[in-house]
């Protein structure tokens, strides 16, 4: 599904990235361990074309991603800030997942599926830490994202929640079938929500994972 | 000082602050109304009809509107240039664009006049007979100098909205474009500071007194009506106070309500604006495209806004002569010397005087005033902080003329031994200031954590070790803010000065330039030497305002 090769990042002297590559299969969910500064939300911004990269490739689904601005890729990212538009409601929030003139109706089955009915008219600043996480998950699922990309969502949630949470996550992921990759350093979390677990170290000098 | 204890000092601050605003403004009406034939529906009424303040009323809002609308027009892609990057001496220029809000009132009149007069020497037009340009030349100093305000309120929310905000709008189907993104992101996030911006504009034109006074002097708002009634409002003799108390009254009382409809719009959008901007403030600039047409925009922009400035430093060191233009020191000397009605030495003197004595009185007050609301906030009184709140704030819902007015009619001409008290001036200005000490050191000592105070109380310090130990280190940066800001709105503070000193041997720097400007114009040295007290003012002005904003953090704005 998604194949990144050969990628470099420096900023100014310090080298982030050198040549990573990963192959992330369809509906697969990839891990992506590492400590604090290893460059592991660097990788996804490349990924997600918010960063430029200095060198490499990026394919998804057999299209050459590398050189499209990040409107165009067709990927969906959870931040971790979670970047919830603080002047929305939690509906509001949703329709900017929907295309113009989409169905306002998927918004409400979204809102079930991650478990949240009823809470479309919710003021972002009245949710719990869970709940803005699940709602920044559904606005990024609504765009029907042809990957999906987390960074350490859930870093923020007490290990109850956080657990609890990464199972719901994997499942809505499995179900609606999208490829994901899921930053974290907690092996734990990592362990629970993804198919199969890389660390970023070693990602570097692999020249293609083909 | 702990919460949950009624504060003695508190109440009494209160009480003498509340007594300190309603009594002259209170006794001031009562004589208004005692010497004032009709009531108030009546002189309402009548107030359009009578030729001393026939066609003020439409001025004044029409000046007040479409000074919004060119302020608008011309701070808000200012504001998103200086917001959304980071360009280099980024401190010098948001400086720069923010200055004119501290700028006296006359120096901006000034240097208008001084651009008017270069675009005439040049075009060869006689701008000044021309009701037009008079009219565009008063728009565009009220853009001047309210600009800040558009930057002040705007820039900060611009500049710390968390970035991953417009990466995540970006990967949505719904902010894929620019225009998306501008429409569904940006407008909503800047709106309530937009429109607090533009009710504040609002506010400052709607007021305006020097500006319309100097730059349209054919035309009348409702303070030049106010302000031109000064002499005779109030005065016991039905035949000469009559007219002169009605016009005052109705002014006055149109003037209250839309500055308190204004003042409660902007105060409800500030909190709008607090609560849909996350409360943790990140730098979301990006590196400045130097080489773009947002340099070009920029320096035009710092251009208009150093052009009255400039023109009124050049202004200062010519001299008209039968050959033309000279460069001399002849305006400064004049100035100096005994030119004016009184001088610039004393005027300078008379100036610091109050703004000491202001200061004075005004840092403490509006210090207890704030520590009051904290607490009541704190205890859980929350209509009772917002009550303090509203008196704290009750002067700027009045222009400077009403409040010259009220210490006029309501002290002076209530107890006439008041006439040889030379502190009196001082009364204006501290009603003026006190609210800017409360709404600077509110947020400060709100932000202070109250473990510390309880750590240092556990540990035995006193409330007064604790006051002098923990909270006054503390609040020190803005302190120091506050104490900048009244000295410089009282060495600039014109519209009460004017009303109340202008007769007297205390003038101002302020009335003394008036005083200089409004001289017929045969003597050459007499718009030299009011420039020459302009630079003086210019100059008291820019250093206390570097001080302001060299203690500024990141993210502050609407709230000076």
């Amino acid at each position: 599904m998604l194949t990144m090769t050969g990628i470099s990042k420096s900023y100014g002297e310090t080298l982030v990235l050198n040549r990573a590559s990963l192959v992330v299969e369809e509906d697969e969910i990839v891990a992506l361990l590492g400590p604090s500064g290893s460059g592991k939300t660097t990788l996804l911004r490349l990924i997600a074309g918010l960063e430029v990269l200095d060198e490499g490739r990026l394919e998804l689904a057999g299209e050459d991603i590398t050189e499209l601005v990040p409107e165009a890729r067709g990927i969906g990212m959870v931040f971790q800030s979670l970047a919830l538009f603080p002047h929305l409601d939690v509906a509001g929030n949703l329709r900017f997942g929907l295309p113009k003139r989409g169905d306002e109706s998927r918004i409400d089955a979204m809102l079930d599926t991650v478990g949240l009915s009823g809470f479309g008219p919710r003021r972002i600043d009245s949710l719990s830490g869970g709940e803005a996480q699940r709602v920044a998950l559904a606005r990024s699922l609504i765009a029907a994202p042809r990957l999906m990309l987390l960074d350490e969502p859930l870093s923020s949630l007490d290990s109850e929640l956080k657990s609890g949470l990464a199972m719901a996550v994997r499942d809505i992921l499995k179900s609606a079938g999208i490829p994901a990759i899921h930053v974290t350093h907690d092996e734990v979390i990592a362990g629970l929500l993804a198919d199969r677990v890389v660390r970023i170290s070693d990602l570097s000098g692999v020249e293609s994972a083909d | 000082m702990r919460p949950g204890r009624v504060n003695a000092v508190g109440v009494l601050v209160l009480v003498l602050w509340t007594a300190a605003v309603l009594v002259p403004l209170g006794l001031a009406w009562s004589q208004l109304a005692a010497v004032a034939e009709a009531g108030i529906i009546e002189t309402l009424a009548d107030f359009e009809g009578r030729f001393q303040s026939q066609g003020s009323l439409q001025f004044t809002f029409v000046i007040a509107f479409l000074s919004t609308v060119i302020t608008l027009l011309l701070g808000v892609p200012l504001a998103w240039n200086l917001g959304r990057h980071r360009w280099p001496a980024h401190s010098l220029l948001r400086g720069l664009f923010t200055a004119p809000f501290v700028m006296p009132s006359i120096l901006a009149a000034m240097g208008f006049l001084t651009l008017i007069s270069v675009f005439e020497s040049i075009s060869g037009f006689d701008l000044r007979s021309n009701d037009e340009m008079q009219l565009a030349a008063l728009l565009l100093a009220h853009a001047w100098f309210n600009l800040a305000l558009v930057v002040r309120f705007c820039e900060p929310v611009l500049a710390t909205v968390d970035p991953s905000l417009e990466e995540a709008a970006r990967l949505l189907p719904r902010g894929r474009t620019r225009s998306d993104r501008l429409l569904r992101l940006w407008a909503p996030l800047l709106t309530p500071s937009l429109l607090a911006a533009a009710a504040m504009t609002f506010v400052f034109s709607f007021t305006s007194f020097a500006l319309v006074r100097h730059l349209t002097p054919g035309r009348r708002n409702l303070e030049i009506v106010m302000a031109n009634q000064a002499d005779w409002a109030g005065i016991r003799i039905p035949e000469l106070g009559r007219a002169a108390s009605e016009i005052v009254m109705a002014a006055s009382l149109v003037q209250l309500l839309t500055m308190v409809t204004a003042l409660g719009l902007i105060s409800w959008l500030q909190s709008r604006a607090r609560r849909d901007i996350s409360a943790s403030v990140v730098d979301a600039r990006t590196t400045a495209p130097v080489r773009s047409w947002k340099s070009v925009h920029l320096m035009m922009m710092a251009a208009f806004v150093l052009a009255p400035l400039l023109g009124v430093l050049v202004a200062s060191l010519q001299v008209r002569q039968p050959a033309g233009l000279v460069w001399s020191f002849d305006g400064w000397r004049a100035a100096v010397g005994s030119q004016s009605a009184t001088d610039l030495t004393s005027a300078l003197g008379w100036s610091v005087a109050y703004a000491i004595l202001t200061l004075v009185i005004a840092l403490p007050l509006g210090f207890l005033l704030a520590e009051n609301i904290h607490r009541a906030e704190r205890m859980g009184h929350g209509r009772f902080a917002i009550a303090i709140d509203v008196l704290a704030m009750l002067p700027l819902a009045l222009s400077a003329v009403m409040i010259g007015l009220g210490v006029l009619i309501g002290l002076l001409r209530t107890d006439v031994t008041m006439l040889r008290s030379w502190w009196i001036p001082a009364y204006g200005h501290v009603m003026i200031t006190t609210p800017f000490v409360v709404r600077v050191l509110l947020p400060a000592i709100r932000a202070i954590d109250p473990d510390l105070d309880g750590a240092a109380a556990l540990l035995g310090a006193s409330p007064l070790r604790r006051l002098l130990s923990i909270r006054l280190p503390l609040l020190t940066p803005s302190l120091i803010v506050a104490s900048a800001l009244v000295v410089a709105i009282s060495l600039g503070e014109f519209g009460a000065s004017w009303v109340v000193v202008r007769f007297t041997e205390w003038s101002t720097l302020p009335v003394m330039v008036d005083e200089l400007l409004s001289r017929p114009g045969f003597d050459p040295l007499l718009r030299p030497a009011a420039n020459a007290a302009g630079v003086v003012l210019l100059l008291l002005t820019l250093v206390l305002f570097m001080m302001v904003e060299r203690f500024r953090p990141l993210g502050r704005g609407g709230d000076f």
